[in-house]
């Protein structure tokens, strides 16, 4: 029998998910500020009505349902799912009243690609939108890669041992620190640090490329943010390649390299475990992966003969694939080149790296290094296994932050999330090739936004269907929180309906 | 003796950031070698 859930379980939930939504209010703040310091004002009242919408329903949820009762499992689940849900609905108003976009649903979409670090976008004239704006597009990437859960732990929940819970359902299950909340400020800590560093070093190579000082500043501060969350906005149509800077291209590699590196590896390399950075499974498992989805990519651009040298092959290639395989989709290549330059070989190349993705509890998306080394070494042990006596107990090691024996529950919750990314891709693709997109095509984006890249061959564009939105809006949410927050949701509504 | 500290954590976050500049410089490294090793071969 599902038991139908109780007043205090609604309660909870909206509690929470308050808390949540009045924290996307208190982002807003900082492209207020920048609308104000610009002089932009009509930006600025979009944001303050954005504001205002933000605080009135969070305050209005914490007050008429407030308690001090800590969340269960499937509550946290619930608010994680929720609160992106009802997010990305109120962060998308600044947005749709800035009239850049078609519809508000185009809006919504442009949200979801940047709280869960897509970077596919739907906004049109790009090239002549406000400071204000940009600092949103940018600065709701940057928080949603760190994740916004983490930001209301960090800032506005107290030491409540129930927000573990929706810690764990925004699909960040490690713990840095014995405290979540201790974790929370860990991720902070690294990503303003490197916010710091990284938006210097673009800076320089920015004024060194002939940028004026304070619009060089801006980009490089949106490039960081784009790049380090693995995101993919940029300032501009063109993406990165209008800064025709090997520098700056450079630069934004390392950045979203270093960015899909887990947070747990990150704060283990800052802290004592030096020798994790070659010993980590997932940095293995990315290293080979990268390798083969370049090679295969290279291959195919060879056979077309795109880019004869080896060092354009460098330039044009591997910044796609590390854009890739790091689920950035920051480009230096035009959308369309990729069906028309590339080919189809180049274009699964691509689509493997996207697929994969790069490193659990970071800003990255995709099947993740870490699930790939859990299936690769599963199956080291099943021909191990056949191969060795019938009674030998067969025992695989892998390394990630300390030894771990792989035992059943490893490998089975490696199998189930690989396979709903792969349910989420097929899917997705489907709904293209049913709107007559042509297959490779249809899964290059699918793929795109199931594992919150970004690159896009052309198929994602205003005019395409509502429906097609509405899947593409759906499949970032689920890929970002990883299933289990969504079954929760999906099972909360369900149990909401035909329960007893 | 709390500044001393500090002062460590500070210097400890710093390394460990260029050990991770280092690791990111090494995979473009790599990719260069087997994107010319690629290049060479078919051409």
């Amino acid at each position: 029998m599902i038991q139908r859930p109780r007043i205090l379980d609604y309660k909870n939930i909206a509690f929470y998910s308050g808390k949540i939504i009045f924290g996307v209010g208190l982002l807003m703040i900082l492209p207020l500020v920048t609308a104000l310091i610009f002089a932009e004002w009509n930006p600025a009242l979009d944001f303050m009505i954005g504001i205002f919408s933000c605080f009135t329903l969070g305050l209005s949820m914490q007050l008429f349902f407030k308690t001090d009762h800590d969340l269960s499992w499937l509550q946290g689940m619930v608010v994680a799912s929720f609160s992106w849900l009802l997010a990305m609905l109120l962060g998308a108003i600044p947005h749709y009243l800035s009239g850049h976009f078609a519809s508000f649903l185009d809006a919504c979409f442009d949200l979801m690609s940047g709280y869960t670090t897509t970077g596919l976008f739907l906004l049109q004239d790009l090239d002549h939108i406000s400071h204000a704006l940009n600092m949103w597009r940018h600065l709701l990437t940057y928080a949603g890669g760190q994740g916004i859960i983490v930001i209301a732990l960090t800032f506005l929940v107290g030491g409540s041992g129930g927000v573990v819970k929706i810690y764990v359902g925004e699909g960040k299950d490690e713990k840095l620190l014995p405290n979540v909340i201790q974790t929370a400020r860990a991720i902070w800590l690294i990503s303003l640090s490197y916010l710091v560093a990284g938006s210097l070093v673009l800076w320089v190579i920015a004024l060194f490329e002939g940028m004026p000082p304070v619009r060089g500043l801006l980009h490089s501060v949106w490039i960081f943010m784009g790049a380090w969350s693995t995101g993919g906005f940029a300032p501009q149509s063109l993406n990165t390649s209008y800064y025709h800077s090997l520098f700056f291209e450079m630069a934004s590699i390392i950045i979203f390299i270093i960015g899909s590196f887990n947070f747990a590896l990150h704060w283990a390399v800052w802290t004592k475990n030096r020798k994790e950075i070659y010993r980590n499974i997932e940095i293995i498992s990315f290293t080979i992966t990268l390798s083969i989805a370049l090679a295969i990519t290279t291959v195919g651009l060879i056979r077309m003969g795109v880019y004869p040298e080896a060092v354009a092959m460098f330039r044009k290639a591997f910044y796609q694939i590390s854009s890739a395989h790091t689920t950035t989709g920051f480009m230096t290549i035009q959308a369309r080149a990729f069906v028309r330059q590339w080919g189809e070989m180049g274009m699964i190349g691509v689509t493997m790296a996207m697929a994969i993705g790069a490193s659990a509890c970071s800003t990255a998306g995709g099947f993740k290094g870490l699930r790939m080394g859990v299936i690769f070494k599963a199956l080291v042990k099943e021909i191990r296994g056949i191969l060795a006596p019938e009674s030998a107990v067969i025992v695989e090691k892998m390394h990630h932050i300390k030894n771990v024996v792989l035992d059943d529950g490893h490998i089975r919750s490696a199998m189930l999330i690989v396979l709903s990314y792969i349910m989420i891709y097929t899917v997705t693709t489907l709904v293209g090739v049913y709107y007559r997109y042509p297959f490779v095509e249809s899964l290059f984006d699918a793929v795109s936004v199931g594992s919150n890249s970004g690159l896009s061959c052309g198929v994602t564009s205003p005019a395409m269907p509502a429906l097609m939105k509405v899947v593409y809006i759906l499949a970032m949410w689920m890929g970002r929180l990883e299933f289990m927050a969504i079954f929760g949701l999906v099972g909360f509504m369900y149990a909401s309906v035909k329960g007893k | 003796m709390k500044k001393r500290s500090f002062i460590d954590s500070i210097l400890s976050y710093l390394s460990g950031m260029a050990i991770e500049v280092l690791a990111a410089l090494f995979l473009s490294a790599l990719a260069f070698l087997i994107i010319a090793t690629i290049v060479s071969w078919q051409t």
